[in-house]
């Protein structure tokens, strides 16, 4: 018969507790739980979630894996939800209808800004600030747009690219918890694109330009650099993260547009893909890390709306038990 | 020819409905009209599809429920006035594979 130390020359350790620090590989059982375990590197993959209450495209949504928010949609266009990491309660919607704007900050401070009204379709300047509980109006954007990206925080938020005037395609504003200020111009002209990070860090990328784009660019607060490219061109992605730091996933790529679900991590200079998302949507929303990341709602081909939440672990060394891990 | 997926229909009921142990052996791609692919000949993808009480389809079972899903969005989207279809492009054809 064969055995583990016939194979490894020697036999799994006993211990009453796991290693305070395995290497990875290392196997070992643990007599307080009856358990064989060992330390390996996992991959990153895709779980669900709990699902929102309400199905909707054009969603946005800011904060983490186990503290977001998901803002808006295209119908219902004020609905609010919170997610807890297991499941998402109906908060105080926001006031006004606009749609396809922008989000950022936390669940306790968050804001949403852009959009556009309906009908007429009519790009909105407006924004709304949120302390947990109840939405206040705040200052208004100095352009006009919809299909914009947002980053940062409620204090110190981006307003980056949209449509439809050809200024706000590369235009960027800087919110400083009462007023949008101009900020430097994007290079690459979009909109529909996503973004990560904060006032004086942050990642844009992908978008359409009228195609999809796999344009990255980073802003340090006055002026925006090229970065490196998705290797998935696409259009209505969610992404989140950090600038060095950031993931991008869903969309619709190369025309006719069909929807994906590839998902890919930025390090600061270029993107490499991870796993790819069970559910693939656009027009939805991110929030969390690179780690702990989660994307919710939108639309799935053809163009159902969707309730589905996925989770995001970015893997990486983890304890494992045998038989169920 | 062995075909490389399998296919069942099965409502997401979120939290659980997929786990990260399931997500990393195998790979799931969910499509229009709940119906979900996963490995053909995997015992992960079989045990994954008895938890969710997955109806099982055969490939071109499949492609109708998807066929009917996209046709049905395509007459929707083909009655948008301009201003909309500016804004949600029309759902392309899906073709499942084997």
């Amino acid at each position: 018969m064969t055995t583990y130390k016939g194979i490894k020359g020697f036999n799994i350790q006993t211990v009453s507790s796991d290693p305070p620090a395995p290497f990875t590989g290392q196997v070992w059982y643990n007599s307080t739980s009856a358990t064989v375990k060992y330390f390996a590197v996992q991959s990153a993959s895709w779980s669900s979630g709990g699902n929102l209450n309400t199905a909707r495209g054009y969603i946005t949504g800011c904060g983490t894996q186990t503290a977001a928010l998901g803002i808006g949609g295209e119908s219902p266009k004020t609905a609010v939800e919170e997610y807890n990491g297991t499941s998402w309660t109906a908060k105080t919607g926001k006031s006004n209808s606009n749609y396809i704007g922008a989000a950022c900050g936390t669940t306790s401070a968050a804001l949403f800004f852009g959009g556009a009204t309906t009908p007429p379709f009519s790009p909105s300047n407006l924004t709304e600030e949120y302390n947990g509980s109840s939405w206040t109006a705040g200052g208004n954007l100095t352009t006009a747009r919809n299909s914009l990206a947002g980053a940062g925080t409620q204090t110190a938020g981006l307003a980056i690219a949209g449509r439809p005037p050809a200024a706000a395609q590369i235009a960027t504003e800087e919110y400083d918890g009462s007023s949008w200020t101009a900020g430097g111009n994007l290079g690459t002209a979009r909109f529909h694109l996503a973004a990560a990070g904060i006032q004086t860090a942050a990642l844009a990328f992908g978008g359409e330009d009228p195609s999809p784009s796999n344009a990255t660019e980073e802003y340090n607060g006055s002026s925006w650099t090229t970065g490196g490219t998705l290797n998935t061109a696409r259009q209505r992605l969610a992404g989140s993260g950090i600038q060095t730091a950031a993931f991008a996933t869903c969309g619709q790529d190369a025309p006719p547009t069909s929807q994906t679900g590839a998902t890919e991590l930025y390090d600061g200079s270029s993107w490499t893909n991870s796993a790819t998302a069970s559910q693939a949507a656009a027009k939805l929303a991110a929030a969390g890390t690179t780690s702990t990341g989660l994307k919710f709602g939108g639309e799935n081909p053809p163009s159902t709306p969707l309730s589905a939440t996925e989770e995001f672990s970015g893997g990486g060394p983890a304890t494992l038990t045998v038989g169920t891990d | 020819m062995a075909k490389t997926y399998q296919y069942c229909v099965a409502e997401n009921w979120g939290k659980g409905f997929i786990d990260h142990n399931e997500s990393f052996r195998i790979t799931f791609k969910g499509y229009p009209g709940n119906v979900w692919q996963v490995p053909a000949y995997n015992k992960h993808g079989n045990l994954w599809i008895a938890k969710v009480a997955g109806s099982v389809k055969t490939r071109d079972e499949a492609q109708a429920i998807v066929d009917a899903e996209v046709t049905a969005a395509q007459t929707a989207w083909d009655a948008l006035s301009d201003e909309d279809k500016e804004n949600n492009p029309r759902p392309a054809d899906i073709t499942l594979e084997e």
